[in-house]
């Protein structure tokens, strides 16, 4: 056997390694890459904007079976961000997030099926100010590729709206709409 | 306007109190106390209107409006019944454990673990303990009215302390004390001597420990500030240092006062430079 073989081989053997092999294929959030970006009117004039800066979680995607898809998300309270330091302090204390008591927020898909153009409509239940509520939404995959190193990736994108009042997060409410809109945007890496 | 769910929990606690007291008279100081607070807090929490309110509580905070209750049936026993010293202090050792455990104990989950969180807990604990009894003894030489003058002080700028640290509605929740507590001020005038003061210090302090409590631990509320207001109805006994005319003394103890509570105010705005509500 030749050196080209051998390396032609070698190269084969570590494509295979990187690449989904099944249909079903999951993937590890990427938090570097992913993003939770809300929604909310402030004095029921303009929108305020913030984000979640640390999501982890896992996800398995499945275009042949969508019913064996999964989505669990996990994010932390604490890494909200509006771009101001001091009313993140606030959103985070207890008149909102409270923190301390609820360093997470969590979606765990109970149920998927397909929906339209290769969209999985996602039931599951969403943790947040410690109650869990019933949510279905939309998760549409935005793209798959290789990262720098070669790994596998696959890219997913949902938004949809929660009311704070279903989470018991009525502080604020004059001062804050009761509607929150929220795009989360995740990269995954292949398992 | 930001200020709605605030003003309506004031005027209803301070309402509910008043009623209290004009059926029961100044022994109902506690109920009044305690009722008007529960409600109130149950109008800043917004519990009138679409949201139902949470049983168990699912904020930590939202302990106290139960805590305000409990605090109210043991004001009652205080005032009420001939209970033996050791018995007092046994019943105000478990509603101080009760304050700490549930308005602390989810920090036991997710911040510190339960031998970290008691050894944390012991101090503030023991603090509310001597407060209490320091208070107590304080009601037993004030007429009625002096002794609300200083606690309604110490409520209200505990409020404003709240509010400037990062929490609205702690701020409020403060503000919903103060506007009962002066309304027992009123309703205590010439009322004098130990018993009704003593049921009305029992709420008082676990209503101000709960505060401050959530304050410092789930907002920004700086231990020196929390500590300030804490000890600041303790200024009251300066005017044992000096004889002086009756209205000289109670003046002092109103000027005592409010220096310790205007230091905290000033920590509190030093923490928070040119912030208005954080950015709300």
């Amino acid at each position: 056997m030749n050196l080209p073989t051998i390396l032609g081989a070698a190269l084969f053997t570590a494509t295979l390694a990187t690449t989904p092999a099944s249909a079903a294929e999951t993937f590890t959030v990427d938090p570097v890459h992913s993003t939770v970006v809300f929604r909310i009117k402030h004095l029921d004039v303009s929108y305020a904007y913030g984000r979640f800066n640390d999501v982890a979680g896992t996800f398995t995607l499945d275009r042949a079976d969508p019913a064996k898809a999964r989505f669990d998300f996990t994010v932390k309270t604490d890494s909200l961000d509006t771009g101001n330091a001091k009313r993140d302090q606030h959103v985070k204390g207890p008149d909102l997030f409270n923190a301390q008591q609820f360093p997470t927020i969590t979606f765990q898909s109970t149920k998927v099926a397909a929906a339209r153009e290769g969209a999985y409509q996602v039931t599951g239940n969403l943790t947040m100010h410690g109650v869990t509520k019933p949510l279905t939404v939309q998760i549409e995959p935005t793209g798959t590729g290789k990262g720098m190193q070669g790994v596998s990736l696959a890219g997913i994108e949902t938004t949809f709206t929660i009311r704070r009042a279903d989470f018991q997060m009525t502080g604020l409410s004059p001062l804050l709409g009761d509607e929150v809109r929220l795009t989360v945007s995740v990269e995954g890496n292949y398992k | 306007m930001p200020w709605t769910p605030g003003l309506i929990g004031m005027g209803l606690a301070a309402l509910v109190a008043t009623l209290v007291l004009w059926i029961g008279g100044c022994r109902g100081a506690p109920l009044a106390l305690g009722f008007g607070y529960a409600l109130g807090h149950a109008a800043v929490r917004g519990w009138f209107g679409a949201v139902r309110m949470p049983v168990p509580p699912i904020d930590a905070i939202d302990w106290l409006a139960w805590l305000a209750l409990a605090a109210t049936l043991w004001g009652l026993i205080e005032l009420c019944g001939s209970i033996s010293r050791s018995a007092r202090w046994l019943g105000r050792l478990v509603l101080t454990v009760a304050v700490l455990g549930l308005l602390l104990g989810p920090l036991a989950r997710n911040v510190w673990p339960w031998p970290i969180l008691t050894v944390r807990l012991i101090g503030p604990g023991a603090g509310v303990l001597v407060v209490w009894g320091l208070l107590d003894a304080l009601g037993e030489r004030l007429a009625g009215g002096s002794l609300t003058t200083v606690l309604a002080l110490v409520a209200g700028g505990s409020s404003v302390v709240l509010v400037l640290t990062g929490s609205l509605v702690l701020g409020e929740l403060a503000g919903v004390l103060t506007a009962a507590v002066v309304v027992s001020r009123f309703g205590s005038i010439g009322d004098s001597g130990p018993p009704s003061t003593r049921g009305l210090v029992a709420v008082v302090v676990v209503m101000l420990a709960g505060l401050l409590l959530a304050g410092r631990f789930y907002s920004e509320t700086p231990t020196s500030a929390a500590v300030l207001l804490a000890v600041a109805p303790l200024a009251a006994w300066i005017d044992r240092l000096c004889r002086l005319p009756a209205w000289t003394r109670a003046l002092v103890r109103v000027l005592a006062v409010s220096l310790l509570v205007g230091l905290a105010i000033a920590i509190a705005l030093a923490a928070v430079p040119g912030a208005e509500l954080g950015g709300i």
